[in-house]
């Protein structure tokens, strides 16, 4: 039993003392459905809550140990782990040129706090870190924002800042894709297929302006062909006290052709 | 021949008066209801034009002319029906017949043109738009200043005034290239603060927690529904209230007809 203890006691020795060790965490996504959690170029990760609280034999206490991130994309991981041992870690990859180009560091560290800042208790609301959160900054281990679009993988680091060395680490999270930003110009604006309204309002109501012209000229034709000529020997009586209405004898017209001289009294039964 | 003094015929002109009555009030509905439209309350008028067609608002100016001339034409018919004389009666059939086919144009416009507002033109419209900067040779472009900054100025009202964000959402904001994102980076302004909850005094409740997309602090719902509503709406208060009177027109106007043709003085 003891020497079980004493074993276990010597190899988190030995691991501290060989300058790393490695706690079974990896940093993740905040979990809650946030619409901001991941865009072009941030996102907003979980805090290191509880991760290095287990340690011993660490050469820093808790209010002065630090926790950094380290974010890199693609080849930015190998060359993190290279250096890690470094005293000079925090120099070694400086913000604004750690994404220049495929031939750069391609990883870069931010601070996050001291250890106590994240402790074990359950706090109420949530915690989060956002990457990104200081934009365009310039300072070398400033919170920038990242390579737009880019599949990031991050990890947390205790680091002593006695030694400005790395104590401890988490896990490497896994693969996070960025947004990637898609084109305006590629939104279709179709409007798919036309309503039915539409149609009804268009079908019946040019129906009834054609409906209507063909009565209108069937009225005139009726006006024109003689329609009243079997009616014209019926008397009208007198219109309706005020509402009276002349009445013109359209005789001329249909008998045309028995007038000799029909000058002035074509004219003016044609317009009646 | 009809004899006039018949109670049949004086009913049947008691009828087309009447008729004529109903249309020239619907004219005047019809009037105020476009005029109701084309006052534009959402200030939506520059999102539409921006879109380079704006005839919605063509069918409403429409509309209100004829509602006019429906009123005006109506009450000259009951006018003719009861004097019962051709000359008038003719003038009256063709007269309605003329903004019978306005009418009809202002209709089947508005039924039509309401089709064309699904969300995907307003969200690009808004991503090509939004904050771009005025262009440097004023004289010219006195027309992309008119669209540039009314659709910026449209949209933070309608953000701010209806609670919402985006076309879909927020997140058209950060999927999409656009004006906005090549002025400001997601860093700062994932969204625009027209998203973010204000207090009384129009100060950000909680930047920090908009900016990562937290509720309440940050609007989640698009506005597609505030912007599209009142111009699908005012579509279909055109189309169908035209469609409405245009039958109930095309009915008098026959019954007006065959008076016309039974008259014979």
């Amino acid at each position: 039993m003891s020497s079980v203890l004493v074993v276990t006691f010597m190899s988190v020795w030995f691991r501290v003392a060989k300058g790393l060790s490695t706690v079974p965490y990896a940093p993740e996504v905040t979990p809650h459905n946030l619409l901001g959690r991941v865009t072009s170029t941030t996102l907003t990760l979980q805090q290191p809550v509880c991760f290095f609280n287990n340690l011993s034999g660490l050469p820093c206490a808790p209010d002065n140990c630090e926790i950094w991130l380290v974010i890199a994309r693609g080849d930015g991981v190998p060359k993190f782990e290279a250096i890690k041992g470094n005293t000079s870690v925090l120099m070694s990859s400086p913000y604004p040129d750690a994404f220049r180009n495929n031939s750069s560091p391609n990883y870069f560290l931010t601070k996050l706090g001291v250890q106590n800042a994240f402790p074990c208790a359950e706090s109420t609301g949530f915690r989060f870190f956002r990457v990104g959160d200081e934009g365009l900054c310039s300072t070398s281990n400033c919170n920038g924002i990242l390579p737009a679009g880019s599949t990031v993988r991050a990890k947390y680091v205790l680091l002593d800042p006695g030694s400005k060395q790395v104590v401890s680490e988490s896990q490497w999270s896994s693969p996070i894709s960025l947004i990637a930003l898609s084109d305006s110009a590629g939104i279709d604006e179709w409007i798919g297929k036309r309503s039915g309204g539409m149609i009804v309002v268009t079908s019946i109501l040019s129906s009834l302006l054609a409906i209507l012209l063909l009565f209108l000229l069937t009225a005139f034709v009726l006006r024109c062909t003689g329609f009243q000529k079997v009616k014209q020997d019926v008397t009208m009586p007198p219109a309706l006290g005020s509402v009276r209405v002349k009445k013109y004898s359209t005789h001329n017209v249909r008998n045309a052709e028995a007038v000799h001289s029909p000058g002035v009294t074509h004219t003016v039964t044609t317009r009646t | 021949m009809v004899a006039k003094s018949d109670i049949g015929v004086r009913c049947f002109q008691a009828f087309l008066a009447w008729g004529n009555f109903v249309i020239a009030c619907c004219g005047l509905a019809l009037m105020a209801m476009c005029i109701f439209f084309i006052f534009d309350r959402d200030h939506l008028y520059v999102l539409v034009y921006a879109t380079g067609n704006d005839s919605i608002w063509r069918a409403a100016w429409i509309g209100l002319f004829t509602g006019f001339a429906l009123f005006c034409t109506a009450v000259f018919g009951m006018y003719a029906v009861l004097k019962s004389k051709r000359g008038l009666l003719l003038v009256y059939i063709l007269l309605m017949i003329f903004i019978f086919a306005f009418e009809v144009a202002s209709a089947i416009t508005a039924a039509t043109h309401k089709d064309w507002f699904v969300p995907n033109l307003f969200l690009k419209q808004m991503l090509e738009n939004y904050n771009k900067p005025l262009p440097q040779n004023l004289p010219s472009t006195q027309d992309e200043i008119y669209k540039n900054s009314g659709i910026t100025s449209t949209w933070n009202m309608i953000m701010t005034e209806y609670q919402c964000c985006g076309v879909y959402g927020p997140q058209d904001w950060l999927q999409y290239n656009s004006q906005f994102r090549q002025q400001n980076s997601d860093s700062e302004y994932p969204w625009p603060r027209q998203c973010c909850l204000q207090d009384g005094t129009g100060g950000i409740v909680n930047v920090n927690a908009c900016k990562i997309g937290v509720e309440p602090y940050l609007f989640t719902q698009g506005c597609y529904d505030y912007i599209a509503g009142p111009l699908i709406r005012q579509g279909l208060g055109v189309s169908w209230f035209g469609f409405a009177i245009l039958c109930w027109t095309f009915f008098v106007v026959i019954g007006v007809m065959f008076y016309y043709t039974q008259l014979d003085s």
